[in-house]
């Protein structure tokens, strides 16, 4: 399978205190990917090195090349909190704005963003701002607006904070019909186990499991020592 | 409120603001008015309004302190703060700004400063929400305003929302960063 990620020996700290520490390994094209590890462990800063807004020692490769302005376009991220990603005075402009931005007219900008609205069941807030819809409709928007520049990598953080079990079972059906490579940090393991295939844990900064979703999830002992149960 | 005329109406406050800035006495508190009014007549209570001078007014007092201690106080500069304050706040809320700022094109000399005014909009609702959740907070634990423990709490506060502010501003860079916008 083709990479969209490889990374190899990646290193990050604050100062002193090292958050990553000897990271290594792949994301195929359209592979759904689970990051599990308890707070802290080092799971939002991965995600922040791969999207190139954090500058990590050691090797990482998006589509052959280290994460920057060149892989921006290629990569969407979806934040913890879409408060961070959701601004404009409609929604419909918040989605509209990437494309705009990058040189499509506003029509076709805003065709393709009523487009993405009516995927995602979120037509009718189209004229309305983000600050007007739920924390669960707030996420799928925030989601929404990652795959407007149609990334061939999507990055989400924690996707079911916060959110009660109507919004993770919607936000599971929504990732489910997105067939682009995922990689998806959380401690939701149920949800986990629905929207990924694969995944790794991470402790104290290090991958210290990498393996089929179903396997990894069944390993209490595993759970148990890298804090997640 | 026809949107030309909101226009007039703002144009006329920014005539004011330029008045303001030269004018003193009687003028400059003609201005003061003047800008409360537009504030009430534009949708906006008076006990609301009043509460958010009252950083400008420490502002303005502070400015008068300082004129004080360089042995030259005088009424006009705070008087203008308020003035300028309550005027260019009142053209902000008559003009539909916002939809304008959203739809301008790339291409446009204005662009930037639309987009700008979007993300200030945005962060200071993010801010004055953060200050709420931080304060209401404090209340919780402390329980009198004045007493032990009720300056450091509040510095802690105050820094709490300074910490919070700056995570959140990385955040949402980072997050117009990965979109293209910025």
């Amino acid at each position: 399978m083709e990479a969209v990620l490889e990374l190899s020996g990646l290193r990050f700290g604050y100062g002193s205190d090292l958050v990553l520490e000897d990271v290594s390994f792949r994301v195929g094209r359209g592979e759904s990917v689970g990051i599990v590890g308890a707070n802290g462990a080092g799971k939002s800063t991965l995600l922040w090195c791969v999207a190139g807004l954090l500058r990590a020692k050691g090797n990482i490769r998006v589509f052959g090349e280290a994460p920057g302005s060149g892989t921006r376009g290629r990569v969407g991220m979806v934040f913890q909190n879409p408060e961070d990603q959701l601004f404009m005075p409609t929604l419909i402009q918040d989605l509209a704005l990437p494309l705009i931005n990058a040189g499509v007219s506003r029509d076709a900008a805003h065709r393709a963003a009523m487009e993405r609205l009516r995927e995602f069941g979120l037509e009718s807030y189209a004229g309305r701002p983000a600050t007007q819809l739920s924390l669960g409709q707030r996420k799928r928007a925030a989601i929404a607006l990652a795959l407007m520049r149609r990334p061939e990598l999507l990055l989400l953080d924690e996707p079911t904070a916060e959110l009660d079990g109507r919004g993770v079972r919607k936000l599971t059906e929504t990732l489910a019909g997105i067939d682009t490579a995922k990689l998806i940090a959380s401690h939701h393991l149920s949800f986990l186990r629905r929207v990924t295939t694969r995944a790794l844990v991470l402790s104290a900064g290090r991958v210290i499991a990498d393996g089929a979703t179903e396997t990894i999830l069944a390993d209490e002992a595993l759970l148990e020592r890298s804090g997640l149960v | 409120m026809k949107p030309g005329m909101r226009i007039a109406l703002a144009a006329a406050l920014a005539a004011g603001i330029a008045l303001a800035t030269r004018a003193d006495g009687l003028l400059l508190a003609g201005a003061i008015l003047i800008g409360a009014a537009a504030h009430v007549a534009a949708g906006r209570g008076l006990v609301p309004l009043i509460r958010s001078l009252v950083p400008v007014a420490l502002f303005a007092a502070a400015v008068v302190a300082l004129q004080w201690l360089s042995g030259t106080a005088g009424y006009t500069l705070p008087m203008r703060t308020l003035a300028v304050f309550l005027l260019s706040t009142a053209a902000f809320r008559i003009v539909p700004w916002e939809s304008a700022a959203g739809r301008l094109s790339p291409e446009s000399r204005l662009y930037a400063v639309g987009l700008f005014l979007l993300f200030v909009r945005h962060f200071s609702a993010i801010l004055i929400d953060e200050s709420r959740r931080t304060f209401q907070a404090r209340s919780l634990c402390v329980n009198r305003k004045f007493g032990r423990g009720s300056f450091t709490s509040l510095a802690g506060a105050v820094a709490a929302v300074f910490r919070r502010a700056l995570a959140r501003a990385e955040r949402f860079y980072a997050a117009q960063s990965i979109s293209g916008i910025v």
